[in-house]
Protein backbone atom coordinates (compact mmCIF):
# COMPACT_ATOMS: atom_id res chain seq x y z
CA UNK A 1 0.00 0.00 0.00
CA UNK A 2 2.86 2.26 0.71
CA UNK A 3 4.49 1.51 -2.22
CA UNK A 4 0.94 2.42 -4.76
CA UNK A 5 0.82 5.83 -2.55
CA UNK A 6 4.33 6.74 -3.08
CA UNK A 7 4.15 6.18 -6.89
CA UNK A 8 1.34 8.25 -6.90
CA UNK A 9 2.71 11.49 -5.04
CA UNK A 10 5.62 10.56 -7.74
CA UNK A 11 3.24 10.38 -10.71
CA UNK A 12 1.51 13.68 -9.11
CA UNK A 13 4.56 15.60 -8.39
CA UNK A 14 5.40 14.78 -12.43
CA UNK A 15 2.87 15.86 -13.75
CA UNK A 16 2.65 18.58 -11.54
CA UNK A 17 6.13 20.09 -12.99
CA UNK A 18 5.31 19.89 -16.19
CA UNK A 19 2.46 22.68 -15.90
CA UNK A 20 3.52 25.79 -17.85
CA UNK A 21 2.76 29.54 -18.04
CA UNK A 22 0.45 31.15 -20.82
CA UNK A 23 2.54 30.72 -23.65
CA UNK A 24 0.25 32.60 -25.78
CA UNK A 25 -0.74 36.25 -24.89
CA UNK A 26 -3.05 38.14 -26.68
CA UNK A 27 -4.74 41.25 -25.60
CA UNK A 28 -6.89 43.93 -27.62
CA UNK A 29 -8.19 47.44 -26.08
CA UNK A 30 -9.90 50.28 -27.32
CA UNK A 31 -9.99 53.67 -24.84
CA UNK A 32 -11.49 56.75 -25.04
CA UNK A 33 -12.50 59.83 -22.50
CA UNK A 34 -10.87 62.78 -20.56
CA UNK A 35 -8.96 62.33 -17.51
CA UNK A 36 -5.79 60.81 -16.26
CA UNK A 37 -4.00 57.90 -17.98
CA UNK A 38 -1.73 55.28 -16.87
CA UNK A 39 -0.83 52.26 -18.42
CA UNK A 40 2.25 49.85 -18.72
CA UNK A 41 2.68 46.60 -20.50
CA UNK A 42 5.83 44.31 -20.11
CA UNK A 43 5.98 41.14 -22.24
CA UNK A 44 8.97 38.69 -22.33
CA UNK A 45 9.45 35.20 -24.50
CA UNK A 46 12.09 34.38 -22.52
CA UNK A 47 13.96 34.94 -18.98
CA UNK A 48 17.28 37.32 -18.73
CA UNK A 49 19.02 38.65 -21.62
CA UNK A 50 17.18 36.32 -24.72
CA UNK A 51 14.11 36.15 -26.15
CA UNK A 52 12.16 38.75 -27.23
CA UNK A 53 11.20 41.65 -25.04
CA UNK A 54 8.59 45.14 -25.09
CA UNK A 55 7.84 47.29 -22.36
CA UNK A 56 5.90 50.12 -22.83
CA UNK A 57 4.47 52.90 -20.81
CA UNK A 58 1.71 55.72 -21.31
CA UNK A 59 1.13 58.12 -18.88
CA UNK A 60 -0.52 61.75 -19.05
CA UNK A 61 -3.87 64.10 -18.33
CA UNK A 62 -6.06 65.28 -21.01
CA UNK A 63 -7.88 64.12 -23.73
CA UNK A 64 -7.58 60.55 -24.68
CA UNK A 65 -9.27 61.38 -28.10
CA UNK A 66 -7.90 57.38 -28.97
CA UNK A 67 -5.98 55.05 -27.83
CA UNK A 68 -6.00 51.08 -29.72
CA UNK A 69 -3.73 48.90 -28.95
CA UNK A 70 -3.28 45.24 -30.10
CA UNK A 71 -0.44 42.75 -28.39
CA UNK A 72 -0.23 38.82 -29.22
CA UNK A 73 2.84 37.27 -28.13
CA UNK A 74 3.60 33.63 -27.89
CA UNK A 75 6.80 31.16 -26.66
CA UNK A 76 7.10 28.20 -28.86
CA UNK A 77 10.86 27.94 -28.01
CA UNK A 78 12.50 26.25 -24.74
CA UNK A 79 15.16 28.55 -22.88
CA UNK A 80 18.06 26.66 -24.96
CA UNK A 81 16.27 28.26 -28.30
CA UNK A 82 14.72 24.62 -29.32
CA UNK A 83 10.80 24.01 -30.43
CA UNK A 84 9.06 23.22 -27.40
CA UNK A 85 7.44 19.44 -27.98
CA UNK A 86 3.81 20.77 -29.69
CA UNK A 87 2.61 21.18 -33.09
CA UNK A 88 2.28 25.20 -33.97
CA UNK A 89 0.61 26.08 -36.82
CA UNK A 90 3.66 27.90 -38.23
CA UNK A 91 6.19 25.62 -40.13
CA UNK A 92 9.01 27.02 -37.89
CA UNK A 93 9.03 27.44 -34.38
CA UNK A 94 9.87 31.12 -32.95
CA UNK A 95 9.31 33.26 -30.50
CA UNK A 96 7.07 36.49 -31.41
CA UNK A 97 5.71 39.80 -30.22
CA UNK A 98 3.05 41.37 -32.74
CA UNK A 99 2.39 45.05 -31.88
CA UNK A 100 -0.02 47.77 -33.10
CA UNK A 101 -0.69 50.71 -31.50
CA UNK A 102 -2.98 54.02 -32.72
CA UNK A 103 -3.12 56.47 -30.62
CA UNK A 104 -4.25 60.09 -29.95
CA UNK A 105 -3.84 62.18 -26.71
CA UNK A 106 -4.20 66.02 -26.08
CA UNK A 107 -2.90 67.47 -22.74
CA UNK A 108 -4.47 69.41 -20.32
CA UNK A 109 -5.12 69.64 -16.73
CA UNK A 110 -7.91 67.61 -15.19
CA UNK A 111 -9.74 69.07 -11.77
CA UNK A 112 -11.52 66.74 -9.90
CA UNK A 113 -13.08 67.29 -6.42
CA UNK A 114 -10.72 65.08 -5.18
CA UNK A 115 -7.84 65.94 -6.82
CA UNK A 116 -5.87 67.32 -9.82
CA UNK A 117 -3.77 65.86 -12.60
CA UNK A 118 -1.22 67.94 -14.73
CA UNK A 119 0.94 65.71 -16.73
CA UNK A 120 2.01 66.11 -20.29
CA UNK A 121 1.87 62.89 -22.38
CA UNK A 122 4.37 60.42 -22.12
CA UNK A 123 4.46 57.19 -24.49
CA UNK A 124 7.35 55.14 -24.34
CA UNK A 125 7.89 51.65 -26.62
CA UNK A 126 11.14 49.80 -26.29
CA UNK A 127 11.21 46.36 -28.55
CA UNK A 128 14.16 43.53 -27.96
CA UNK A 129 15.11 40.94 -29.81
CA UNK A 130 18.00 38.94 -28.31
CA UNK A 131 17.89 36.48 -30.65
CA UNK A 132 19.73 38.83 -33.53
CA UNK A 133 20.91 41.54 -30.90
CA UNK A 134 18.24 44.34 -32.04
CA UNK A 135 16.87 46.97 -30.19
CA UNK A 136 13.90 49.71 -31.24
CA UNK A 137 13.07 52.62 -29.04
CA UNK A 138 10.54 54.78 -30.08
CA UNK A 139 9.72 57.48 -27.18
CA UNK A 140 7.33 60.55 -26.28
CA UNK A 141 7.80 62.89 -23.59
CA UNK A 142 6.39 66.28 -22.33
CA UNK A 143 4.32 65.74 -25.66
CA UNK A 144 1.49 68.59 -25.52
CA UNK A 145 -0.38 66.39 -28.70
CA UNK A 146 0.55 63.41 -29.65
CA UNK A 147 -0.74 61.36 -32.75
CA UNK A 148 1.09 58.44 -33.68
CA UNK A 149 0.30 54.91 -35.43
CA UNK A 150 3.18 52.13 -34.96
CA UNK A 151 3.45 48.62 -35.74
CA UNK A 152 6.42 46.74 -34.34
CA UNK A 153 7.46 42.64 -35.19
CA UNK A 154 9.98 40.87 -33.43
CA UNK A 155 10.53 37.10 -33.75
CA UNK A 156 13.65 34.72 -33.01
CA UNK A 157 13.43 31.21 -34.64
CA UNK A 158 14.09 27.52 -33.48
CA UNK A 159 17.96 26.95 -34.17
CA UNK A 160 16.41 23.60 -35.91
CA UNK A 161 14.67 25.44 -38.81
CA UNK A 162 16.57 28.23 -39.44
CA UNK A 163 16.32 29.17 -43.59
CA UNK A 164 19.31 30.78 -44.95
CA UNK A 165 20.32 31.78 -42.07
CA UNK A 166 17.92 34.32 -41.04
CA UNK A 167 17.76 33.64 -37.10
CA UNK A 168 14.90 36.28 -36.62
CA UNK A 169 13.64 39.74 -37.55
CA UNK A 170 12.61 42.60 -35.84
CA UNK A 171 10.47 45.18 -37.87
CA UNK A 172 8.49 48.48 -37.48
CA UNK A 173 6.81 51.05 -39.20
CA UNK A 174 6.28 54.73 -36.87
CA UNK A 175 4.19 57.37 -38.12
CA UNK A 176 3.67 60.09 -35.41
CA UNK A 177 2.66 63.73 -35.12
CA UNK A 178 3.78 65.43 -32.13
CA UNK A 179 4.20 68.88 -30.10
CA UNK A 180 7.05 67.96 -27.44
CA UNK A 181 9.51 65.61 -27.37
CA UNK A 182 10.57 62.11 -29.46
CA UNK A 183 13.30 60.00 -28.69
CA UNK A 184 13.58 57.45 -31.42
CA UNK A 185 16.10 54.84 -32.52
CA UNK A 186 17.89 51.33 -32.87
CA UNK A 187 21.13 49.63 -31.83
CA UNK A 188 22.16 46.47 -34.00
CA UNK A 189 24.86 44.42 -31.61
CA UNK A 190 26.12 40.57 -32.38
CA UNK A 191 24.62 38.46 -30.36
CA UNK A 192 27.21 36.90 -29.30
CA UNK A 193 30.09 38.17 -27.14
CA UNK A 194 33.70 38.67 -28.86
CA UNK A 195 36.88 37.78 -27.05
CA UNK A 196 38.67 40.22 -28.51
CA UNK A 197 36.31 42.93 -27.17
CA UNK A 198 36.92 41.51 -23.83
CA UNK A 199 33.59 39.83 -23.80
CA UNK A 200 31.48 43.16 -25.22
CA UNK A 201 28.96 42.82 -27.66
CA UNK A 202 30.40 44.26 -31.46
CA UNK A 203 28.13 47.06 -32.12
CA UNK A 204 27.51 46.83 -36.21
CA UNK A 205 24.64 49.68 -36.01
CA UNK A 206 22.87 52.52 -34.19
CA UNK A 207 20.59 55.32 -34.95
CA UNK A 208 19.56 57.72 -32.78
CA UNK A 209 16.80 60.98 -33.24
CA UNK A 210 16.01 63.26 -30.51
CA UNK A 211 13.58 66.19 -31.69
CA UNK A 212 11.96 68.87 -30.01
CA UNK A 213 9.47 71.01 -31.04
CA UNK A 214 6.52 70.09 -33.55
CA UNK A 215 7.13 67.09 -35.95
CA UNK A 216 5.89 64.49 -38.33
CA UNK A 217 8.26 61.36 -38.50
CA UNK A 218 7.65 59.26 -40.78
CA UNK A 219 10.15 55.79 -40.22
CA UNK A 220 10.23 51.93 -41.40
CA UNK A 221 13.05 50.10 -39.90
CA UNK A 222 13.75 46.57 -40.75
CA UNK A 223 16.62 44.54 -38.43
CA UNK A 224 17.52 41.07 -39.41
CA UNK A 225 20.04 38.06 -38.79
CA UNK A 226 20.58 37.75 -42.17
CA UNK A 227 19.83 39.77 -45.61
CA UNK A 228 18.05 36.87 -46.70
CA UNK A 229 14.70 36.45 -44.66
CA UNK A 230 12.16 36.63 -47.42
CA UNK A 231 9.65 39.39 -47.13
CA UNK A 232 9.29 41.84 -44.43
CA UNK A 233 5.92 41.05 -41.77
CA UNK A 234 5.08 44.67 -41.19
CA UNK A 235 2.43 46.55 -44.06
CA UNK A 236 4.40 47.31 -46.48
CA UNK A 237 1.54 50.06 -47.67
CA UNK A 238 0.86 52.12 -44.13
CA UNK A 239 -1.21 55.12 -43.68
CA UNK A 240 0.92 57.80 -44.19
CA UNK B 1 2.50 101.32 -63.22
CA UNK B 2 5.03 102.15 -60.65
CA UNK B 3 2.44 100.45 -57.76
CA UNK B 4 2.87 97.36 -60.10
CA UNK B 5 6.37 97.82 -60.35
CA UNK B 6 6.72 98.04 -56.56
CA UNK B 7 4.52 94.95 -55.77
CA UNK B 8 6.64 92.78 -57.93
CA UNK B 9 9.56 93.93 -56.79
CA UNK B 10 8.34 93.31 -52.89
CA UNK B 11 7.12 89.45 -53.89
CA UNK B 12 10.07 87.83 -52.96
CA UNK B 13 10.14 89.40 -49.48
CA UNK B 14 6.12 88.05 -48.90
CA UNK B 15 7.02 85.03 -49.71
CA UNK B 16 9.77 84.40 -47.28
CA UNK B 17 6.75 85.08 -45.06
CA UNK B 18 4.76 82.00 -45.92
CA UNK B 19 5.26 79.22 -43.49
CA UNK B 20 7.39 76.29 -44.85
CA UNK B 21 7.70 73.01 -43.34
CA UNK B 22 11.39 71.90 -43.31
CA UNK B 23 12.09 67.74 -44.11
CA UNK B 24 15.24 65.63 -43.34
CA UNK B 25 15.03 62.22 -44.68
CA UNK B 26 17.84 59.73 -43.91
CA UNK B 27 18.51 56.32 -45.21
CA UNK B 28 20.73 53.42 -43.99
CA UNK B 29 20.88 50.31 -45.98
CA UNK B 30 23.58 47.84 -44.30
CA UNK B 31 23.49 43.90 -44.41
CA UNK B 32 20.48 42.84 -43.16
CA UNK B 33 19.31 46.56 -42.10
CA UNK B 34 17.65 48.89 -43.49
CA UNK B 35 16.00 52.29 -42.05
CA UNK B 36 13.78 54.32 -44.23
CA UNK B 37 13.18 57.69 -42.23
CA UNK B 38 11.40 61.07 -43.22
CA UNK B 39 10.88 63.94 -40.39
CA UNK B 40 8.86 67.00 -41.12
CA UNK B 41 9.64 69.91 -38.88
CA UNK B 42 6.34 71.48 -38.81
CA UNK B 43 5.96 75.57 -39.07
CA UNK B 44 2.59 75.44 -38.09
CA UNK B 45 0.66 73.02 -35.98
CA UNK B 46 -3.52 73.37 -36.16
CA UNK B 47 -5.11 73.53 -32.89
CA UNK B 48 -7.21 70.73 -31.87
CA UNK B 49 -10.71 70.34 -33.12
CA UNK B 50 -13.13 71.50 -30.26
CA UNK B 51 -15.64 68.76 -31.45
CA UNK B 52 -12.44 66.54 -30.34
CA UNK B 53 -12.84 67.42 -26.51
CA UNK B 54 -16.75 67.93 -25.78
CA UNK B 55 -17.35 66.52 -22.66
CA UNK B 56 -21.13 66.54 -23.11
CA UNK B 57 -23.75 68.06 -25.51
CA UNK B 58 -23.13 71.67 -24.13
CA UNK B 59 -19.86 71.49 -22.46
CA UNK B 60 -16.63 71.26 -23.56
CA UNK B 61 -12.70 71.51 -22.19
CA UNK B 62 -10.73 74.05 -22.73
CA UNK B 63 -8.43 73.04 -25.85
CA UNK B 64 -4.76 73.48 -24.61
CA UNK B 65 -3.75 76.68 -25.31
CA UNK B 66 -1.48 77.28 -28.48
CA UNK B 67 0.12 80.33 -28.69
CA UNK B 68 1.82 81.57 -31.93
CA UNK B 69 4.60 81.50 -32.54
CA UNK B 70 5.25 78.38 -31.43
CA UNK B 71 6.78 78.38 -27.75
CA UNK B 72 8.50 75.55 -28.68
CA UNK B 73 12.19 75.64 -30.16
CA UNK B 74 13.01 73.08 -32.96
CA UNK B 75 15.75 71.07 -32.56
CA UNK B 76 16.72 68.45 -34.23
CA UNK B 77 20.01 65.94 -33.53
CA UNK B 78 20.08 63.00 -35.76
CA UNK B 79 23.12 60.10 -35.66
CA UNK B 80 24.04 57.15 -37.51
CA UNK B 81 26.83 54.69 -37.22
CA UNK B 82 27.51 51.66 -38.67
CA UNK B 83 30.85 49.54 -38.46
CA UNK B 84 32.22 46.59 -39.75
CA UNK B 85 34.91 44.36 -38.84
CA UNK B 86 33.47 43.46 -35.61
CA UNK B 87 33.24 47.31 -35.16
CA UNK B 88 36.48 47.67 -34.37
CA UNK B 89 36.63 50.22 -37.96
CA UNK B 90 33.11 52.41 -38.15
CA UNK B 91 32.31 52.37 -41.67
CA UNK B 92 30.38 55.41 -41.47
CA UNK B 93 29.57 58.47 -39.38
CA UNK B 94 27.04 60.99 -39.59
CA UNK B 95 25.54 63.46 -37.04
CA UNK B 96 23.23 66.40 -37.83
CA UNK B 97 22.42 69.30 -34.99
CA UNK B 98 20.05 71.96 -35.78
Amino acid sequence: MRKIIAFLVLVAIVWLSQAQAANYMYEKNSIKGVGYLEQEKIVQTQVGFSGQKLVEHVAGSGNVVLLRTELEAERQLNGSGSKMACEFPNTCAMDYINYTKEAEFEYMPISYQTGQYDAKWVDKLCVQNYRIGAVLTEMYSHAEHLQRTTEVKTRGYDNSCVENCCTGVLEANINSNVIGVAHIGWISRDPEPNRLLKGRHAEYGRSVEDLTGVFAVEKFVQLWGNSTCGAISVDWLPCV
Amino acid sequence: MIGALLIFLSAPSFSQDLPVDTIHTKSIHMAGIVEESKITIKDSWASPCPDSIRLRDDAYRTPPEVVLPMGWLAYVSQSVIGSWNGSYAPMAFQTIDR
